[in-house]
C-alpha cells in the first residue's frame, strides 16, 4: 500500500510540472498589459510603468519568471495580486472556504438524493417512480447549470415571493446577509451545483444495484433464510455503493475545484469566481495561485478515491507484485 | 503474462478516466433475439443490426426527429424567419422602444428582447451557433483522439506513456476553467466559431483517445489480427482493416453523446461571454443578456435555456440509443 502511495505521488511530479508550465505559457502569449489594466484609463509615466512591470517580473521571459515562482512556491509565497496588492495567500484563504461550503453542501445533497432515488428506482424497476427517476435524471443532465440556477433565482426568489406577498422566499445571491441565517444562502447555489452530478450518482446507483441483485450470491443469500432486508442492505446495496462512492468522491474533487458557473451566477465569493475574475484583469499571480491550488486538492482526492478503493473492495489490492 | 498483466491494469485505468458519462439500463427495452429473427430474413451486418434495433427505439426516434427539425429549420432560416418574425439582430430604431420586451403574441410568439428584436427569431438563429459548434468540436476531438489513441494503443511503450501523461495533465486541468484561459488568450475581435471549435475540440480529445486506446488494446489480441500480421500486412493495413473497423463502435457512441455535451459548454462559455461576439445570437449569450431582465421578463432567458435543454437532450437520448442499438459497454 504504502509502495503504492509513493507510486501515485510520483506521479503527480510530472502532471504538476506539466500544468504550471502549460498555465505559464498560455498567459505570457496572453494579450493585455495587467500594470495597464490595473492604472485603468489614467495616464501614467513612462518611469513609474517601468518600475511597475520590473516589480512583477513582466520583463523576464515566461522560462525565467517560470522558474522564480517555483522558487518562491516552495516557501509558500504565492505573490502579490496585482490589481488589489493583497497577498495572493490571504485572498485565496478569504475565498475558498466558501467553495468549501458550497461544495459539501452540494455532496450531501447528492449522496441523499442521488443514492436513493437510485436504491427506490432499481428496487421498483418500470414502475412510475423509476421512470420518474430516469427521466428526470436524463433532463438534468442535459439542463445548463447557469439556466437552472437562474431558474431557481425566479421561481424562489421573485415569483414565490410575490405570490405569497413577500412572506417566503430564498436569497438568490450573495453569501451573507442580515436577514437570513448564513445556511439559508447554501439552498439554491448547492441545489444548483449538485443537479448534473446527483442525476449521475442516481443513474450509476440504479445500474450497479440491479446488477447486483441478479448475481448468484444474492439468490444464495435468500436461499439460505436470511431476511430480506438483511440481503439488501448487507449483501446488495453495500456492494452496489462501490462505484457510486467513487463516483462521488471524484465528483467531490471536481467541486472542490470551484464552480464558476454557480458561482457566478450566484456572485458567490469562491475560488472559481475569483479564478475567472482574475482572468478578465489579467491577474497572473491570483490565477496562478488559485489553479495550482485546485489542481492540488484533485490531485489529493483522486488518490484518496483510489486508496479507498482498496478499503471498499477488498479484492483489490495495490502495489506488491500486482501488474507493474 | 507481465505484460498482459500490465495492459490489464492500463485498460482499467482508461477505463476509470474514459467515459463520463454513464448510463445504464434505460427502461426502453432491446428487442429479445426471438423477435429479431422473425422480422429479419437476410442476414445483417452489424451496422444494419444497429440500424434495426435504433429504429425501435421510440425515444431515440423522437430525438432524431428533433434534431432534424432544429437543423432544418435553423438552415432553411432565410427564407421564412426574417419575413414573419423579424431580423434576428437589425435594431429598427425608429420603432426599438416602443416594442421592447413584449409579451408573448401571434406576431412575436415568444416576445421580444430588451431591443425590440424578435426572441423566437434569435433562437431559431442561434441553433445555428450551437449545432455547428457542437457537431464541428466533437469532430475536432474524435480525429486528435483517434490518432493520438491508436498510436497509444496499438504501439504501446514510450509513445504510449507520454500520451497518456499528456491526457492525464489535461485530466487534471478544470475542464472549464482550461477552456476559459484559452478563449483568453484570443483578442475579443477574433472570438468567434472557430476559437469556439478549436478550444472545445482540444479538451474533449483526451477522452477519445483513451476509450479508443482501450478498445484497441482489447481488439488486438484477437487472432484475426495475429493472422494479418502472418500474411504480412503492414501496421496501417492492420489498423486500418483489421482493428480500427472493430474497436470504432465505442467512439462511435461517445461521439453522439459528447456533441450534447459541446453543445452544453458553448453556452457555458457564451454565457460567460466568451463566444461568438454579438450580434451573432447564440443561446447561451442570450440567456447573459437577458439575466438584468430576470424580474420582469423571465422569457428573455427561459427560451434559450428550453432550446438548450432540448437539443442536448435529443444528442443525449439518440447517444443512448446509440449506444443499445451497437451493444456497446459504456463503464465510467
Amino acid at each position: 500500500m504504502l509502495q503504492y502511495i509513493s507510486r501515485r505521488l510520483l506521479q503527480f511530479v510530472p502532471v504538476f510540472f506539466g500544468v504550471t508550465l502549460l498555465l505559464f505559457f498560455i498567459t505570457t502569449v496572453l494579450p493585455g498589459d495587467p500594470v495597464r489594466l490595473r492604472t485603468g484609463e489614467r495616464a501614467m509615466s513612462p518611469a513609474v510603468y517601468a518600475e511597475l512591470r520590473e516589480a512583477y517580473g513582466l520583463n523576464d521571459p515566461w522560462y525565467i519568471q517560470y522558474v522564480n515562482y517555483i522558487g518562491k512556491l516552495t516557501k509558500g509565497d504565492l505573490g502579490t495580486s496585482i490589481y488589489t496588492g493583497r497577498p495572493v495567500t490571504e485572498i485565496l484563504n478569504d475565498t475558498y472556504p466558501y467553495t468549501m461550503k458550497l461544495a459539501f453542501a452540494a455532496i450531501i445533497i447528492e449522496i441523499i438524493v442521488g443514492v436513493a432515488a437510485g436504491i427506490i428506482s432499481a428496487l421498483k424497476q418500470y414502475s412510475w417512480a423509476d421512470m420518474l427517476v430516469t427521466l428526470s435524471t436524463s433532463i438534468m443532465v442535459a439542463l445548463p447549470v447557469f439556466w437552472l440556477g437562474l431558474l431557481l433565482q425566479y421561481f424562489f426568489g421573485i415569483w414565490l415571493k410575490d405570490w405569497t406577498n413577500g412572506a417566503i422566499y430564498l436569497p438568490v445571491s450573495g453569501a451573507s446577509s442580515s436577514q437570513f441565517p448564513d445556511w439559508v444562502h447554501l439552498i439554491l447555489p448547492a441545489i444548483t451545483l449538485a443537479s448534473v452530478s446527483t442525476a449521475y450518482a442516481a443513474r450509476i446507483m440504479r445500474s450497479q444495484l440491479l446488477e447486483v441483485i441478479g448475481q448468484d450470491y444474492v439468490r444464495t443469500a435468500h436461499a439460505k433464510g436470511l431476511s430480506a432486508r438483511k440481503v439488501l442492505w448487507d449483501h446488495s446495496i453495500k456492494n452496489a455503493m462501490i462505484p457510486v462512492v467513487t463516483f462521488i468522491g471524484l465528483d467531490l474533487g471536481a467541486m472542490l475545484s470551484g464552480a464558476i458557473l454557480t458561482e457566478t451566477v450566484f456572485n458567490w465569493p469562491g475560488v472559481g469566481f475569483t479564478i475567472f475574475r482574475a482572468i478578465s484583469g489579467r491577474d497572473y499571480p491570483v490565477v496562478f495561485g488559485g489553479v495550482i491550488l485546485v489542481l492540488v486538492v484533485v490531485l489529493v482526492i483522486n488518490l484518496l478515491v483510489d486508496i479507498s478503493y482498496a478499503f471498499l473492495d477488498p479484492r483489490i489490492r495495490y502495489g506488491g507484485g500486482a501488474g507493474e | 503474462m507481465s505484460r498482459k498483466g500490465s495492459q490489464e491494469l492500463d485498460k482499467d485505468r482508461a477505463e476509470d478516466h474514459g467515459v463520463k458519462s454513464y448510463r445504464s439500463g434505460m427502461p426502453a427495452s432491446p428487442p429479445s433475439l426471438a423477435s429479431e429473427q422473425h422480422a429479419g430474413h437476410q442476414a445483417r451486418t452489424l451496422w444494419g443490426d444497429a440500424w434495426y434495433r435504433l429504429k425501435r427505439n421510440k425515444l431515440a426516434l423522437v430525438s432524431i426527429a428533433w434534431i432534424m427539425i432544429v437543423v432544418v429549420s435553423t438552415v432553411s432560416a432565410d427564407l421564412w424567419v426574417p419575413r414573419y418574425f423579424g431580423s434576428p439582430t437589425e435594431i429598427n430604431t425608429q420603432t426599438a422602444f416602443a416594442e421592447r420586451l413584449r409579451s408573448p403574441s401571434a406576431e412575436h410568439p415568444m416576445g421580444t428582447d430588451d431591443l425590440g428584436r424578435d426572441i423566437f427569431s434569435r433562437v431559431v438563429y442561434g441553433a445555428r451557433i450551437s449545432l455547428a459548434v457542437g457537431i464541428l468540436a466533437v469532430a475536432v476531438s474524435v480525429i486528435i483522439g483517434l490518432i493520438l489513441g491508436a498510436f497509444s494503443g496499438f504501439y504501446g511503450g514510450w509513445p504510449d506513456t507520454i500520451i497518456m501523461r499528456v491526457t492525464d495533465i489535461f485530466l487534471a486541468f478544470p475542464y472549464i476553467l482550461f477552456a476559459i484561459l484559452l478563449l483568453a488568450v484570443i483578442p475579443p475581435e477574433y472570438r468567434g466559431l472557430i476559437s469556439m471549435v478549436g478550444t472545445i475540440g482540444l479538451l474533449g480529445w483526451t477522452s477519445i483517445a483513451r476509450v479508443f486506446r482501450s478498445s484497441i488494446l482489447t481488439v488486438k489480441e484477437n487472432d484475426y489480427v495475429d493472422a494479418g500480421r502472418a500474411l504480412g500486412a503492414s501496421d496501417l493495413r492492420l489498423m486500418l482493416r483489421h482493428i480500427m473497423p472493430n474497436a470504432v463502435a465505442p467512439i462511435i457512441v461517445y461521439a453522439t453523446m459528447s456533441i450534447g455535451g459541446a453543445i452544453l459548454t458553448e453556452a457555458a462559455l457564451s454565457f460567460l461571454g466568451l463566444g461568438v461576439p454579438p450580434p451573432t445570437p447564440s443561446w447561451g449569450r442570450m440567456i447573459e443578456e437577458g439575466r438584468a431582465f430576470l424580474t420582469s421578463n423571465p422569457g428573455l432567458i427561459i427560451w434559450p435555456g428550453l432550446a438548450i435543454l432540448s437539443t442536448v437532450l435529443a444528442f443525449t437520448l439518440l447517444g443512448d440509443g446509440v449506444r443499445d442499438a451497437l451493444d456497446v459497454k459504456m463503464k465510467d
